[in-house]
């Protein structure tokens, strides 16, 4: 009885052993997930604060001082300033939410022909960064000596016929044909998700096609139109590289620039930035919150079934040729033009239209340089480095929030996605006086730890709602066929994940290649990036050198997107019925 | 030694012993405690939202109940302090949406567990190939799992549930997605197999039928709490209150007291049913016999109703456990009449089965129906509160045919 009573108890101690190890996994992972958001996004979001109380960071207490809220929060010209920031960005928001939105009705709704070519057409300006397109844009529209402007001259139109992209008005458009692709992506799933049958039954009820698309179709959307313009007003707001170019001549400087200008002026004041910093935060913590509660709620039109593919498409008639007139529209001025601007900077010693020379000569010249290699195999260790750590980061994040479901989980989320309210730039400026002093500095790893945390929103979205898509059943069906959780992780998750973790690769890899708003305060000549390189390149007047760099960036950015096709075979997500 | 908790290993199969769960602050299941024989079929039945399912999860382990003892084959799987992870608990389970991983063939699917077992390939291989066979899948191994058809699914599903040989096999209402007909057959071959193999099944369900032609033993919950366990004849002859008569099957509930014993019958008078009415009840249906005075519930069938009297005016004086009603609706099925008819204070349903030569009835017509002593059965109690209309609501919402509760009227 004895040893009964002790092989009982052995056993049952073992049971305790594995119950309790079981336990301990999420709470590593938790662990982990805490401290990794902590380093990569808290931290330096905190030194900003910090920064705009001291004049050193090393040294906050002893130098604290007040003078840099009193000459940011203070001053009548910051507010100037933030007022026109804000309606830049605003329109920005609304302008592209519009146009994009416009787009992915006709994409998803019509039968206009040539979908798939004509999606790829409106998320075409993604491969330009929007420094490089700001940059075709002032080839094609400066005052007098823009190709356009020579053309209408030529053709002898009157002199009113002619463009000025350096106003505050062509650079709001630029902008926002720039986030037209934002704004497209986000109305368009969420149209695609939207139950099929709830504009059926618009339709059985008597309403035509306008009728359903402005009384059903579109309060379904507006929740996700609403999110978009949020997300663009954000982005815009923390913009600095085209507002830099553009805005040059005029005396408009929004925020992102003024904090550039307070970093890289002389004597520069670090306190000044980072408190115009806070204010760029604060505003967007607002934006973000918009941004979220929108999102959140545009959730309840979706369907579950995923039945929607049999819906029937509008018919368009005869207003297909017009409609698809406006498409080709859209595609000359977004796309063909601007790159066919850098190509003709770029291969031509002269941009004026009597004296083209086609040369390689210049092409050549830049490629030989030393600089641009090292630019190069920076830009692409930075950006691989930082697609697979912020979806790594991302998938933990995630699985952390969507599956071990921890108290304070949904916290963890939050601080994932807060980085989207704090612009590059004055990111930047955190993470500068964090690791300031420290052997990162100065080095390409400083670099990805910023960029890690800047595209960590976006990367777990992505994979979040892969995650989302998961049925639960899925995984506890694997679980009963006696797999440990890291083995559900390997054998189910990842496998059935692999479309989202292939967009979030391409995704962060882009925005990264792109980037310049966080970069320009933390490169130094040996960690040039090709980003950073092109915005020099124009700074110094040598415009034919940053249109190779950046026709270089978009061959970059496709030659990626093909090999991570061909590596993680994203396909066609299955999906259950 | 002491046993402060019985003997589960007494017992091969599962025992659950006083289990409560909550799901997000509500509580789902109290008190249940069930036992479940080796090679033994048992059916949790309920409404939606009864706790069934709620009571699979935490066997599985993929809910944490609050409290309680689950143990299987005298290993305890969940007690406070205890709690075995599911891959760990020698139990496999078939899912409501069969959850069949879309990214693995068939063959993967069914080798996935045997896999996680660590079992040499080969020897999985021909394992998930016979239990493929078994399932009548043989050749679609090969076939991405999501190409299949539902009912298909549902079979891939069976198959890895079987093929890890655990000890008990768990299922949640794995025929709801499939249409009727392939219901039907699902149902003799999942019956058919769990005897071939001679697996424990504790399967969940809404729909009686399913539960009553499949269970060895039926297990009826409502609000999270048993109310009924036995073998599906048991149930549906000797219903334990007013929920577990009208959810197997439909029945007519109607309260009495007991007026008189004899030996081979005893008296209850109805009241509700009309004036002075009382009913003779055979002994033999029931082992104990409630004591004069009793308030009992009178149950009765559709089918056990017989329509004396079918036309023609009444007689002033009607038989022994003969009463007026008054034909309110009938419906004509073919082989038989649904009908319904007021009597006192009751709307009642009854089947009717009639010849060639009787005319069709009459709507409002007096009719005579007959309850034949041997036709009868009861239930301790009034039973009011599970009387009540949520309950017929719930079961209503469900799409079930619950049975209609007899309606009381004039109240």
């Amino acid at each position: 009885m004895a040893t009964l009573a002790r092989e009982e108890t052995a056993q049952r101690s073992h049971e305790i052993t594995t119950a309790v190890r079981a336990r301990w996994g999420p709470r590593v992972l938790l662990l982990l997930v805490v401290l990794l958001l902590a380093v990569l996004v808290f931290l330096p979001t905190a030194m900003v604060f910090v920064r705009a109380f001291s004049d050193d960071p090393r040294n906050p207490l002893s130098t604290f001082t007040l003078h840099a809220l009193a000459d940011s929060y203070g001053s009548a010209r910051i507010w100037r300033i933030l007022a026109e920031t804000m309606a830049m960005s605003v329109a920005c928001g609304i302008l592209s939410t519009g146009l994009g939105g416009a787009l992915a009705w006709v994409l998803a709704r019509t039968d206009v022909p040539m979908r798939r070519t004509f999606e790829l057409v409106v998320i075409a300006p993604l491969f330009l960064s929007p420094f490089i397109g700001a940059l075709a844009f002032l080839e094609l529209g400066a005052p007098r000596t823009g190709l356009l402007n020579q053309i209408a001259r030529d053709l002898g139109l009157p002199g009113w016929v002619s463009i000025d992209v350096m106003t505050f008005q062509w650079l709001i458009v630029i902008l926002a044909l720039h986030y037209v692709p934002y704004g497209y992506l986000l109305v368009s799933g969420s149209l695609q998700n939207m139950d099929a049958s709830l504009e059926e039954a618009s339709h059985m009820n008597g309403r035509g096609t306008v009728q359903t698309a402005l009384r059903i179709s579109l309060p379904a959307i507006r929740h996700a139109t609403l999110s978009s313009v949020m997300f663009v007003t954000i982005s815009a707001t923390g913009m600095f590289s085209v507002p830099a170019l553009l805005g040059a001549k005029m005396s408009f400087h929004p925020l992102a620039v003024t904090v550039y200008r307070a970093t890289n002026g002389y004597p520069s004041d670090y306190a000044l930035a980072a408190a115009l910093g806070t204010m760029l935060v604060l505003l967007s913590v607002i934006g973000l919150w918009l941004y979220q509660r929108s999102l959140r709620q545009s959730s309840k039109f979706v369907t579950v079934t995923g039945k929607s593919q049999n819906r029937k498409r509008i018919s368009l008639g005869r207003t297909k040729y017009a409609v698809i007139l406006l498409l080709f529209l859209y595609a000359l001025v977004t796309t063909v033009l601007p790159y066919a601007a850098l190509c003709l900077r770029a291969f031509s010693t002269s941009t004026n239209l009597d004296e083209i020379n086609l040369t390689t000569q210049t092409v050549r010249d830049v490629l030989g340089t030393p600089e641009l290699e090292n630019a190069l195999a920076n830009t692409v260790m930075v950006s691989v480095a930082t697609a697979v750590g912020a979806v790594a980061v991302g998938i933990l994040t995630s699985y952390v929030t969507e599956r071990v479901r921890h108290k304070g989980s949904g916290l963890l989320n939050a601080v994932a996605m807060s980085p989207l309210a704090v612009p590059g730039i004055v990111f930047a400026t955190g993470v500068f006086a964090l690791y300031l002093g420290t052997p990162l500095y100065g080095s390409l790893s400083i670099m990805v730890l910023a960029y890690v945390a800047s595209y960590l929103p976006h990367a777990t979205r992505v994979i979040g709602n892969g995650f989302a898509q998961i049925d639960k059943s899925l995984e506890e069906a694997s679980r009963m066929c006696g797999a440990g959780q890291a083995r559900v992780l390997s054998t189910i998750l990842l496998p059935l994940m692999r479309p989202s973790i292939a967009a979030g690769v391409i995704m962060v890899f882009l925005f990264t290649v792109r980037e310049i708003n966080t970069a320009i305060l933390l490169y130094t000549p040996d960690t040039m990036l090709l980003s950073i390189l092109s915005f020099n390149y124009a700074q110094q007047a040598s415009l034919p050198a940053a249109a190779v760099v950046g026709l270089l960036e978009t061959a970059l950015m496709i030659a990626w997107i093909v090999l991570m096709r061909a590596l993680l075979r994203p396909g066609k997500l299955h999906q259950r019925a | 030694m002491d046993e402060p908790h019985g003997n589960p290993s007494s017992d091969d199969g599962l025992v659950v012993e006083g289990l409560f769960a909550d799901y997000g602050g509500t509580m789902a299941v109290s008190d249940v405690s069930l036992r479940i024989g080796r090679s033994e079929f048992v059916t949790l039945l309920g409404p939606s939202g009864c706790g069934k399912t709620t009571t699979l999860r935490c066997v599985a382990g993929l809910h944490t109940p609050r409290s309680g003892d689950i143990s299987l084959g005298g290993r305890r799987l969940y007690s406070p302090g205890t709690n075995i992870p599911p891959q760990k608990r020698d139990i496999n389970m078939v899912f409501q949406s069969y959850a069949v991983w879309p990214h693995m063939t068939t063959l993967e699917n069914v080798m996935y567990g045997l896999k996680a077992k660590k079992t040499p390939r080969a020897q999985a291989r021909e394992k998930a190939l016979r239990m493929l066979e078994l399932v009548g899948l043989a050749e679609f191994t090969g076939r991405n799992a999501t190409d299949l058809s539902g009912g298909q699914q549902q079979r891939v599903a069976l198959a890895r549930a079987l093929a890890t040989e655990p000890s008990l096999v768990l299922m949640d209402e794995p025929l709801s997605n499939l249409d009727a007909q392939l219901r039907a057959r699902m149902r003799d071959e999942i019956r058919q197999i769990q005897r071939r193999t001679g697996i424990t099944v504790l399967y969940v369900t809404h729909d009686q039928s399913e539960a009553l032609s499949m269970s060895d033993r039926v297990v009826v919950m409502n609000h999270g709490v048993i109310q009924q366990a036995g073998a599906p004849w048991e149930l549906y002859h000797r219903p334990a209150n007013a929920f577990v008569a009208t959810f197997v099957g439909e029945a007519n509930v109607v309260p009495g007291v007991v007026a008189g014993v004899g030996s081979r019958m005893f008296t209850v008078r109805v009241p509700t049913l009309g004036p002075d009415m009382v009913v003779d009840i055979a002994r033999g249906t029931m082992d104990d016999c409630p004591a004069v005075g009793d308030a009992i519930s009178v149950v009765f069938r559709p089918e056990w109703v017989w329509v004396s009297r079918e036309t023609g005016p009444l007689p002033a004086a009607l038989d022994g456990n003969e009463f007026r009603a008054r034909l309110v609706s009938s419906e004509f099925l073919g082989d038989h009449f649904e009908r319904t008819y007021e009597a006192g204070r009751h709307r009642l349903r009854v089947l009717a089965v009639t010849g060639p030569t009787s005319p069709p009835p009459r709507i409002g017509a007096e009719q005579a129906l007959l309850l034949t002593p041997e036709n009868l059965t009861w239930f301790p109690g009034h039973d009011e509160a599970a009387r009540a209309g949520d309950d017929a609501e719930t079961a209503l919402d469900d799409g079930l045919s619950a049975g209609v509760q007899t309606e009381m009227l004039g109240r």
